[in-house]
């Protein structure tokens, strides 16, 4: 069992509130995020259910759409961060325990890939697909899942890389020398052995990779790629808030609040990975 | 360790050297950047403001009134079936280089812009013409009466331009003819004109250098205003906007623009091709709360040519809210092109169509491009769009819906309502062709290929430093009345 | 064979491989450079097509494209009518160049000083908050840092411009923008090899010796702290191209980054293809440098 300090026992909890927050949003009381109220724009945050956090420019509850931004940033966050694990997991597991020329082939991949500004591709990516919005809808992808997929393809190739360093040490490891010489075939090996030690670095680099996805959603709704309306997420809030830092305008909460789920959320999760980093390389596990 | 003080070093003198430069009298946040300078390759508005202070029209437009005034020809009249314009340049008329301007300029020019290999986007405005020039004369004979011409040699695209552009050797705007003549442009940067003393109307006033900057976000445009980056900024960000128009900040001032948005309905295809769907569609939106929602400026719209064209009112068809409407059948779908502005006017239809029809209809955002090509291909519902007039007259806005016209993009075509506006150019007298369009416009509505939704306004924040800064409808300023503010009292 | 020219090949084929499938993706996306809100006569459609040889086959378009890169000529651009895209590119790329360098001292700066400071005593109160400070700056998106930054610098203090460029002061904001999150992630790691450097015999003996404690941190402790440094700075450098494109825009700089995202959105293919391409090898060259460098600090790196 991994032990954590009080800091990340903190952060732990903060996230585990705001994902259920994000997940139970639809049954708590609270105005449909998108519905518009222009009678009641730009209330501050105030002691009374609705709105308790105050409402944006179109008289939309603040409340509301911080928590149905989490549901889209954090699913786009985790789920983005589990298709790059997916991906850059097996190949570092395989470059690494290979080694050899089939390591420096699949390493200088990875170079390659990151020589591309990835951007590019995620940019273009998104126009094309949409493009076959109608071929993807019929078979219940939205823009949605391309975001994971973007991200993914983003954010796979140093977790490729911190797996191959694990697999490289866990290679020389006795249980798997033993595996080795009583001739277990390859694919056991990893599946049996080195994938399973790798989990540490996998709880490790969710914690890492997870932040940056978030801001990668900031990034891309900041340009105007973010998610389709009506959905929003914390990257639209953010961009939406930008307009009021400025000294003609006085409604803090329309930038604070939405900013402060999100900093919070990433100060959140560096402390929990770094929390999880320690515990986990500690003498004492 | 020593290299690395030594590239910190030299990274400061990098900074450091990589750019300075000193700044202009009068300094705009124009918008996007022009894509060229040559005035036969252009076509946004951001790009009109640059260019009518480097390019001189035969005529200029009011920019309060909209009213044709006499620009490089100091008159001009038509032949008597209207298919014809003479016009009759000043005496005395130069170039920026002190070379002169002549009628033969403005004739070459014109085949220039009429010849297709220029890739002119105003192609079309002299598609089947034919010039000749004669001393300070210029005449133009059309295919068809053209009674807007005059209005129409306003815009930059039918301004004159000289010799080395038109061979394709020099580099645009390094001669022009209009107030100002161009220093330099670096990309992204900004386009520093200076006054021209040989431009005709050389005793006019105006600042004697004017920046126009590139800034495309209206945040940013703001922020530089606040700081004393710029004296005038075009565009206000709605929110700031709202709350300068509710203080009557002096500095800030809201008016009409010549421009309309409304909705395309695909004609051609079902559902949209059923009439009583579309008058659903249209009629179901409550256009004060959307003009409430992009306050401070736009108006609702039941038109589409927008009022305060001079001797032209436009029609106001019958809206009928929740009038009993036929079966609507889902799934639909709206498409838009992406942009905070669009994305909220979309969500607000959205809204307005689920309260009022009980209808879910799909948003659908396209980055432009695509979202043109959709357009033009037909591909698509009901379309978010809009429309800026080139020139200030109702034609500029009536054409687009002609059955011929590749503007039109709703697959609808109407033979009474192109022969409407044949007559309309036919008519002599300006009171008969306004009732001529005026029935036209009647028609189009009658038959909702689209729905209009608000007349457009624009914002503007002008430095109280400066007087004479009135964006006209057309968001043109005349450069002559811009003088630095006297201190009074 | 020869490393450097091993390198250099790498480099080149990265070049050429991007360029290829930068040219699929943005033939591939829906809509062209001549779409416009106002439709072209079919003319002049059909006269611009075939200037710009759109009315070409595919194959043939890339060929030639091809054949201009290898020649060094990246064609006219189809948003900017009448300026090549070279001439576009080169206008912007001094800026460009200036703010990733003024992010990069930024991240240098920061990053170690904050870095050692917070090695010098762990768990107190310069420690602390280093620590924070470096979350701090990695947890907000960077536009909203620009904004604050110009809230406060420009509107609050009025001490420097909120936008634009035209002298030194205008690079202020957006180097901190760009590379204060660098700096919190560099902090980080500098502190950690620290600690580690700290804690070592070299440190003890110069302790020992009684040299000061400014002495140790700059020659003893900072010199050993470098190799990550500079492992840091290749990623580093594609993360503050990415971040470049969001800065640029806030600040309104005239550089390269808004044309990247500008040129693909115009479908101004040439312009795209060719920022895409310098992109590519800005990266590859800034890899390389900072492999380079690691080789230098760490002789035993040299082999790669």
């Amino acid at each position: 069992m991994i032990r954590l300090d009080t800091g990340s026992k903190v952060a732990l909890g903060f996230l585990v509130a705001m994902g259920i927050g994000a997940l139970a949003v639809a049954s708590l009381p609270l105005p449909d995020p998108s519905a518009f109220a222009l009678e009641n724009a730009l209330s501050p945050p105030a002691w009374t259910l609705h709105p308790i956090l105050g409402t944006d420019a179109q008289g939309r509850d603040l409340a509301a759409r911080i928590l149905w931004g989490a549901r889209i940033s954090l699913s786009v966050g985790f789920l983005g961060s589990l298709v790059a694990l997916l991906i850059g997991l097996p190949w570092g597991a395989v470059a690494g325990y290979r080694g050899g020329r089939a390591d420096r082939w699949m390493m200088r991949f990875c170079d390659a890939l990151e020589g591309v500004p990835l951007v590019v591709v995620v940019l273009f990516l998104l126009a094309i697909l949409q493009e076959y919005r109608m071929e993807m809808a019929s078979i219940g992808l939205g823009r949605i899942h391309l975001f994971f997929f973007a991200v993914g393809a983003l954010f796979w190739v140093p977790t490729a890389r911190v797996a191959r360093a694990e697999a490289l040490r866990l290679r020389k490891a006795p249980f798997v020398e033993a595996s080795r010489g009583i001739g277990a075939p390859t694919i056991s090996i990893l599946l049996r052995h080195i994938l399973p030690h790798l989990l540490s670095t996998v709880l490790v680099m969710l914690t890492l990779t997870l932040p940056r996805v978030v801001l990668m959603e900031a990034f891309l709704s900041f340009l105007g790629l973010g998610v389709e309306a009506p959905d929003v997420s914390w990257g639209i809030l953010a961009r939406e808030g930008l307009e009021t830092l400025n000294p003609l305008v006085d409604c803090w909460w329309i930038l604070a609040l939405p900013g402060l789920a999100l900093t919070l959320t990433l100060l959140a999760l560096q402390r929990l990975g770094d929390g999880l980093r320690d515990a986990l390389s500690s003498p004492g596990r | 360790m020593r290299v690395c003080g030594r590239g910190f070093l030299c990274t400061a003198l990098f900074i450091l050297g990589a750019c300075g430069q000193d700044s202009a009298a009068f300094r705009v946040a124009n918008g996007a950047d022009p894509s060229s300078l040559d005035p036969h390759l252009i076509s946004s508005v951001a790009e009109g403001r640059v260019l009518s202070s480097l390019w001189a029209g035969l005529t200029r437009s009011d920019p309060t009134t909209l009213e044709v005034l006499p620009g490089l020809a100091k008159s001009w009249e038509s032949s008597p079936d209207g298919t014809a314009w003479t016009f009759h340049l000043r005496k005395n008329l130069y170039w920026s280089d002190g070379s002169s301007l002549t009628a033969s300029d403005v004739e070459s020019s014109w085949l220039r812009l009429q010849n297709p290999a220029t890739g002119a986007p105003y192609q079309d405005w002299l598609a089947g013409a034919r010039f000749s020039s004669h001393l300070d004369e210029v005449r133009i004979q059309f295919p068809a009466p053209r009674p807007q011409f005059p209005a129409m040699c306003s815009w930059p695209a039918l301004a004159p331009i000289p010799q080395d552009l038109r061979d394709g050797t020099g580099t645009p705007a390094s001669v022009s003819s209009g107030p100002y003549t161009l220093e330099r442009w670096k990309i992204r940067d900004r386009v520093r004109v200076v006054r021209n003393p040989f431009h005709w109307d050389s005793s006019h006033a105006g600042p004697e250098s004017i920046d126009f900057l590139t800034v495309e976000s209206a945040f940013t445009a703001l922020n530089l205003f606040l700081t004393g980056g710029v004296d005038w900024t075009p565009r206000v960000p709605r929110l700031a906007a709202r709350n300068l128009a509710r203080n009557h900040h002096p500095d800030f001032r809201s008016s009409p623009r010549l421009g309309t948005s409304f909705l395309r309905f695909q004609v051609g295809t079902p559902p949209m091709n059923d009439p009583t769907v579309r008058k659903a569609f249209s009629d179901s939106i409550h256009r004060g709360q959307l003009a409430e929602l992009l306050s401070p400026g736009p108006v609702p719209a039941l038109s589409l040519v927008p009022p305060g064209l001079p001797g032209y009112s436009p029609p106001i068809p019958g809206f009928l809210l929740g009038f009993p409407g036929p079966e609507l059948e889902g799934p639909y779908e709206l498409l838009f092109p992406s942009s905070d502005s669009n994305r909220l006017v979309a969500e607000f239809l959205q809204d307005q169509w689920k309260r009022n029809l009980g209808v879910e209809v799909r948003l659908v955002n396209q980055e432009w491009k695509a979202f043109l090509r959709s357009q033009r291909k037909g591909d698509y519902q009901i379309s978010l769009s809009s429309w800026i007039a080139d020139y200030p007259d109702p034609v500029a806005f009536l054409e687009v819906f002609r059955s011929s016209s590749g503007n039109n993009r709703t697959g609808w075509k109407n033979q009474e309502f192109d022969g409407l506006l044949d007559r309309a150019g036919r008519a002599g007298d300006p009171a008969t062709r306004n009732a001529l369009l005026q029935k036209a416009e009647t028609l189009l509505m009658g038959n909702r290929p689209i729905a209009p939704l608000l007349h457009e306004a624009g914002s503007d924040l002008v430095s109280p430093r400066w007087e004479g800064v009135e964006p006209g409808p057309m968001g043109t300023v005349d450069w002559g009345r811009v003088r630095p503010a006297t201190v009074s009292g | 064979m020869n490393p450097f020219l091993r390198r250099f090949g790498a480099w080149a084929f990265t070049i050429l491989l991007v360029h290829a499938v930068a040219f699929l993706l943005v033939r591939g996306a829906p809509g062209g450079p001549l779409d416009s809100a106002r439709e072209l006569s079919p003319q002049v459609r059909a006269a611009l097509e075939s200037h710009y040889h759109l009315d070409a086959p595919l194959a043939e378009q890339y060929a030639r494209a091809l054949g201009g890169l290898l020649q060094g000529d990246l064609g006219p651009s189809m948003h900017y009518r009448g300026t090549g895209v070279s001439e576009v590119l080169a206008a912007g790329l001094p800026v460009s160049l200036a703010l990733g360098a003024g992010g990069i001292l930024v991240a240098l700066l920061f990053g170690i000083v904050a870095g050692l400071g917070a090695a010098r005593r762990p768990g107190g109160v310069m420690d602390w908050a280093v620590r924070s400070g470096a979350s701090l700056v990695m947890g907000i998106p960077n536009f909203i840092l620009a904004g604050l930054g110009v809230a406060f610098f420009s509107f609050v203090l009025g001490w420097l411009p909120s936008a634009g460029s035209g002298g030194p002061a205008h690079f202020i904001l957006p180097s901190l923008a760009l590379g204060l999150p660098f700096a919190g992630q560099l902090s980080r790691l500098v502190r950690t090899r620290g600690l580690e450097v700290l804690a070592g015999d070299a440190v003890r003996a110069a302790k020992a010796r009684g040299l000061s404690e400014f002495h140790i941190l700059r020659f003893h402790v900072l010199p050993r702290t470098l190799v990550p440094v500079a492992a840091f700075l290749g990623p580093a450098a594609a993360g503050m191209l990415t971040g470049s494109l969001v800065v640029e825009q806030v600040f309104t700089l005239p550089g390269i980054g808004t044309h990247f995202v500008q040129a693909a959105l115009n479908r101004d293919y040439t312009l795209a293809l060719g920022a895409t391409v310098l992109y590519t090898a800005l990266l590859g060259a800034a890899t390389w440098a900072s492999d380079i460098w690691m080789a230098r600090l760490d002789p035993r790196l040299g082999s790669r």
